[in-house]
């Protein structure tokens, strides 16, 4: 069977939606966007199959650092988790001051959802990246304030 | 490289020469984004006529700051 390991990036998000689009037509399989960037904050979290629980340290994460380094969040439901992805545009530095703190977080065992691969990752190469597969937005927050969340994960 | 000219000092006629070929790439520049959007534009058509639409990103992060997107073939395809 004919795998494809093509790769295309872009700037353009019109540019990357007719690429995905031709790609499938044309070798009939499917394709993923990813998103990738240093001045937006970017976050994965593994459930581990207990979504409430890790959606409480999703919601506490977006409410202390958008507040902290002030922000607007978007939460993305994914298969096995959550996405938190900053709308609103941050410095490298700021991303790297956050990061490292979430990081630090892990490690004294405040956050147990939150991958710490995935964000030592981020460090090492110096720019945020996630694979957007079936996701759906489910909550949104903004310096420190919720602004809606969906209804199963509502307190 | 260009020649000299007469009374030019060759500091000048270096800065001459970097302006130039400043203006050739950036006439390249403007050429190659032409011919990426008038391509875009041909696929989009092709596209349409296979009755695939426009697909939504479900990401509301806007095309601008350091920001890139990439096609990758999807994992649940190769089994991962």
């Amino acid at each position: 069977m004919f795998e494809s390991k093509l790769r295309v990036n872009t700037s353009s998000k019109r540019v990357a939606s007719t690429t995905k689009r031709y790609l499938e037509k044309k070798f009939g399989l499917t394709y993923d966007y990813a998103v990738s960037s240093r001045s937006h904050l970017m976050l994965d979290f593994d459930c581990k199959g207990e979504k409430q629980t890790c959606f409480t340290e999703v919601r506490m994460i977006c409410i202390l650092y958008s507040k902290e380094f002030p922000a607007y969040y978007s939460v993305y439901e994914t298969p096995n988790g959550f996405h938190i992805i900053s709308t609103t545009e941050y410095t490298w530095r700021d991303v790297r001051k956050i990061l490292e703190s979430l990081l630090m977080g892990i490690k004294d065992g405040i956050w147990h959802y939150l991958d710490d691969k995935y964000i030592e990752a981020c460090l090492r190469r110096g720019y945020c990246t996630l694979r957007l597969n079936q996701i759906r937005k489910v909550a949104e927050y903004s310096v420190g304030d919720i602004l809606w969340e969906a209804r199963e994960y509502q307190i | 490289m260009m020649a000299r000219r007469r009374g030019r000092s060759p500091t000048v006629d270096a800065e001459i020469e970097d302006l130039e070929e400043m203006i050739e790439t950036a006439e390249i520049m403007r050429k190659e984004k032409e011919l990426v959007e008038s391509i875009s534009e041909a696929i989009e058509e092709e596209l349409k006529s296979w009755g695939i639409v426009e697909e939504d990103f479900k990401v509301d992060i806007e095309e601008h700051g350091d920001i890139w997107w990439t096609v990758i073939p999807s994992k649940e395809k190769k089994g991962e």
